[in-house]
């Protein structure tokens, strides 16, 4: 008796730990995703008044943010049903960053017009990784 | 369509039946371009050699960059005859005609590997796009022996146009217009169809920049001949879902 109790408390302290680690992951998703929003936000902002500066701190939230979707990650905070995908994840990641980059050398170069065009392949990319994993 | 038009159009359709590379530029119809000819350009293996049709190995993936040295295309001698004549629509609701395939045994097709959905495309890295052998699975359709873009799950029917199957594609892949001469080498001579090349110019600047060394160097046009690989060999991940 004494030991199918310590199995029943055993059984559920796992099933416990791993609810609790699969709702960390998704809240650490969710946390993500706001601050990818509001660096994009923030790059918008920054391109409609000409404010360069707002335009690169902006880049430099989104890379931070989007480090957690590179490809070592991608599996780990993809849903269950869409794992499989995380090779197609992590490239949507690599070009946000690829075009990140590329908004800082335009402004380097005082090139608007491309960094504006960058942000809207970001764009871009977050509405491709969205159609796929989240179905849209 | 006046008949001056028409008979322009229809002596030029006839040239191109025989031998596409015969006309330069653009054939115009009625509501737009259908037809761009490049220049004529044989396929090569790696060692310059040329490309034989007659030792394709089927249902191969080969890659080769036309008609830009940034845009690739896919190369395929299918297991089984292609279909002929057959009308397609681009998204724009342009109708054209794709005649065919070319080989002893009609099965040798050549399509632009930028997928008309999101621009997905072959580079050196990864691949999302490629062909699936009879026999493959896809997520994106029941059938094989098809054109999968990985990206978002489109196919296409290579046996017909790349005809969209399945997906969210709004047209079929742009195909390239060979000619297989009788001393069994292929020439690539044009570009079949709404090709996608302005928008991939555009949207992956970063990426020739870091590949090509510019937007400029990866536009410019593939002259003479163009080299023809395996796509294993030209990429280092292909990706299939």
């Amino acid at each position: 008796m004494k030991k199918k109790l310590l199995l029943l408390v055993a059984a559920l302290s796992l099933t416990g730990s791993l609810q609790a680690n699969s709702m960390t992951v998704k809240a650490e998703l969710k946390s993500n995703m706001r601050a990818m929003l509001s660096s994009m936000e923030m790059i918008q902002k920054g391109g409609f008044y000409a404010k360069p500066q707002m335009m690169e701190k902006g880049v430099v939230q989104l890379k931070q943010a989007i480090s957690l979707l590179d490809s070592k990650n991608a599996k780990h905070y993809l849903p269950k049903d869409e794992k499989y995908a995380d090779k197609f994840a992590a490239k949507r990641a690599k070009m946000i960053v690829m075009y990140a980059d590329d908004i800082t050398s335009s402004l380097k170069e005082g090139n608007m017009d491309d960094a504006l065009e960058d942000y809207s392949q970001i764009l871009r990319q977050c509405s491709s990784c969205h159609l796929r994993i989240r179905k849209w | 369509m006046q008949r001056r038009d028409f008979l322009k159009v229809l002596a030029t359709g006839s040239a191109i039946a025989v031998y596409p590379s015969m006309v330069g530029g653009k054939l115009y119809a009625e509501d737009g371009t259908l037809f761009t000819s490049y220049g004529k350009v044989q396929l090569v293996d790696e060692e310059g050699n040329p490309l034989l049709a007659s030792k394709l190995e089927k249902e191969k993936n080969y890659v080769f960059n036309y008609p830009h040295v940034a845009t690739t295309c896919i190369l395929v001698a299918m297991n089984t005859p292609a279909e002929k004549k057959i009308a397609l629509k681009d998204e724009d609701g342009v109708e054209y005609i794709w005649n065919g395939a070319v080989g002893k045994e009609n099965n040798i097709v050549a399509y632009s590997a930028i997928c008309p959905h999101q621009l997905t495309h072959i580079n050196k890295e990864d691949t999302f796009i490629s062909y699936l052998a009879e026999g493959g699975k896809t997520m994106a359709c029941k059938e094989s022996g098809v054109i999968v873009c990985g990206s978002h799950l489109s196919a296409y029917d290579p046996h017909k146009g790349c005809k969209v199957m399945a997906g969210p594609a709004p047209q079929p892949l742009a195909s390239i217009v060979l000619e297989h001469h009788d001393d069994d080498t292929i020439w690539a001579v044009a570009v079949l169809g709404n090709d996608k090349f302005h928008q991939f110019f555009s949207a992956f600047k970063p990426e020739l920049k870091e590949q090509f060394g510019g937007k400029r160097k990866a536009k410019k046009k593939v002259k003479e001949s163009a080299t023809t690989m395996a796509l294993n060999d030209y990429t280092k991940d292909v990706i299939r879902y």
